[in-house]
């Protein structure tokens, strides 16, 4: 899909209530964290809020892993996307295998701006326990998360 | 010079002949001079911006820029005069507010001298010490990086070099000094500087609060490239801190000088043990922080400990400091956001109290002793703690410690500067 400039446009900055955004944001936030631990991805969550598309693109892929809190976590921000286009998002599907290949599941899109990187992440650990986010630890061992070193 | 040889020397700055200037101190003193202010800008102010993110990036290298001004008119004005000038055993007297005394007359050949370094112009004394007058509150910015108000900053930081800075440096230095009387040792500023920025920085932590998202977003620091660089100049300054803390070119600088180097490398070793041992990685960031914990560590012991001692305190401040950064801070429960605390407060502390055991009398004529040591640590604690409590209350009540949430989200760069890296 090739999009043509004024469609660009329309598609950056979808988020207009301020609300929303914060709310985006702390998700998307929570979605970096989450998909760097679990797959060893890093994405850029504050272009997530910036554009339409590429959220998109990181719901999609972060339901395609098999953790539960990331599919908690991107139903939440397609719940936030639905009522900003007025058009329920849909899901999905989950496919139950534990991590994809890079390859497999990054679909092209012309208009992202912004790479999903893989970098090796020593860290990496699997724990499907459901987490709800709106009570994520004060203090967890993430790296950069309560504490610089 | 020991407590007791001070005894027979001049009490108070003088003036001299020309004649009894030693050159070679002077072109020593004025190249560690440089060295010292090199720490601050640009290597502090790069160690602290690479570190935040890059929000903020501009607004933290600037408080390390403005600081090395606020510290120098402050210092000229009354700092130099209540640190290094005879007083009482707490602070220093008035006569040389303004540097009221400094005599240059090159046409009679006569000049005035320290007391405290005689073969030097104290010119060059004055604008030695006033680098370190600018680094101890530039380190504390560490602390609440990212959320102070530019303004309550500069009052803070004004008031805080005059009222907690000054005295101790007095108390420490100056023959005067109660502290230097008891005998603590503090060759270049483990506890006038370090321990003292430390629990200053960690007062700041408190009374600001945490960082909006603090312990539930990654803080992910903009660019560790800046880091080094800022954690490389600072060691390469150190030399500058230590060696010219001698106040001459003389083979006690020399020891200080490869001391320095030995414990730095030590700590930077040791605190990548550690990360290596808990983590199964080794980081660039470990890196920088164990050679400024080293950096610290030895700071006070520079100038009485040989190469055992230095490895030891090096290979202590890599460990205790890694601590101080990590475990503690979680049980401090407090967002030192750089974490002044943990590596110059620990830092500072654990190479206090190793001075007082790998001391060597041969190399000053001093007597250590830990629990004159610990004595210094516990005095500078409370009183640097209490007055900075103090302090930020007061500029809290009267201007406000803290940006808005919106200032924060935004960041210091555009919220308090109207200026952003792109």
């Amino acid at each position: 899909m090739i999009l043509s400039f004024g469609e660009m446009m329309m598609k950056s900055n979808y988020l207009t209530d301020e609300q929303d955004k914060a709310d985006f944001f702390m998700l998307a936030s929570q979605i970096y964290v989450r998909l760097r631990r679990v797959s060893s991805r890093v994405i850029d969550a504050v272009y997530m809020v910036e554009n339409e598309d590429y959220a998109h693109e990181i719901i999609r892929i972060a339901t395609l892993v098999n953790d539960v809190e990331l599919h908690q976590l991107a139903g939440r921000m397609q719940q936030i996307m639905a009522g900003v286009s007025g058009v329920a998002q849909p899901a999905a599907p989950v496919i139950p295998t534990l991590r994809q290949p890079a390859a497999a599941s990054v679909a092209p899109a012309a208009a992202m701006r912004r790479p999903v990187a893989v970098v090796p992440v020593p860290e990496v650990t699997q724990v499907d326990v459901a987490v709800n986010p709106d009570h994520v630890p004060e203090e967890v061992s993430h790296h950069y998360i309560g504490a610089l070193r | 010079m020991s407590a007791a040889a001070w005894a027979d020397a001049p009490t108070a700055p003088y003036v001299t002949t020309a004649d009894t200037i030693n050159g070679g101190n002077t072109a020593w003193m004025l190249t560690s001079t440089a060295l010292v202010l090199l720490m601050t800008i640009p290597g502090l102010a790069l160690f602290y911006a690479g570190m935040v993110r890059k929000k903020n990036v501009l607004g933290t290298a600037l408080q390390s820029f403005v600081i090395c001004c606020i510290a120098t008119i402050v210092w000229v004005v009354v700092g130099y005069s209540i640190a290094f000038t005879p007083g009482n055993g707490f602070m220093g007297g008035f006569d040389h507010v303004m540097l009221n005394g400094l005599v240059f007359d090159n046409v009679a050949g006569k000049l005035s001298v320290s007391h405290i370094a005689p073969s030097i112009p104290e010119s060059v004394w004055i604008m030695f010490q006033m680098t370190f007058a600018i680094i101890t509150p530039a380190l504390i910015t560490g602390a609440f990086a990212e959320r102070m108000k530019f303004g309550a900053m500069v009052a803070f930081i004004t008031l805080w070099s005059i009222l907690v800075y000054a005295p101790i440096a007095h108390w420490v230095w100056e023959p005067g000094g109660w502290l230097f009387k008891a005998g603590a040792l503090d060759f270049a500023g483990g506890t006038v500087v370090h321990i003292n920025a430390g629990v200053a920085g960690l007062m700041c932590a408190y009374m600001l609060g945490k960082r909006k998202g603090y312990g539930k977003e990654p803080f992910i620091p903009n660019n560790l490239t800046y880091t080094l660089i800022g954690a490389s100049l600072l060691w390469v300054g150190w030399f500058g801190f230590n060696a010219g803390s001698a106040g001459a070119a003389d083979g006690r600088a020399g020891m200080a000088m490869l001391v320095t180097q030995l414990a730095t490398a030590a700590a930077t070793i040791s605190w990548l043990g550690v990360e290596w041992v808990l983590r199964s990685r080794v980081s660039l960031l470990g890196a920088c922080s164990g050679a400024v914990a080293g950096l610290v560590a030895i700071t006070p012991a520079s100038g009485y400990v040989g190469v055992g001692g230095a490895l030891a305190i090096g290979l202590a401040a890599g460990i205790c400091c890694y601590w101080g950064a990590t475990v503690l801070k979680r049980m401090l429960n407090t967002d030192d956001s750089l974490d002044v605390f943990g590596i110059h407060g620990i830092g500072g502390i654990v190479g206090a109290i190793l001075t007082g055991v790998f001391a060597k009398t041969a190399f000053s004529g001093a007597e250590a002793s830990v629990t004159t040591q610990l004595l210094g640590v516990a005095a500078t604690l409370v009183y640097s703690g209490g007055l900075s409590f103090i302090i930020l209350f007061a500029v809290d009540k009267v201007i406000g410690l803290r940006v808005t949430d919106e200032q924060e989200q935004l960041g210091l760069d555009i919220a308090e500067h109207g200026e952003q890296v792109l």
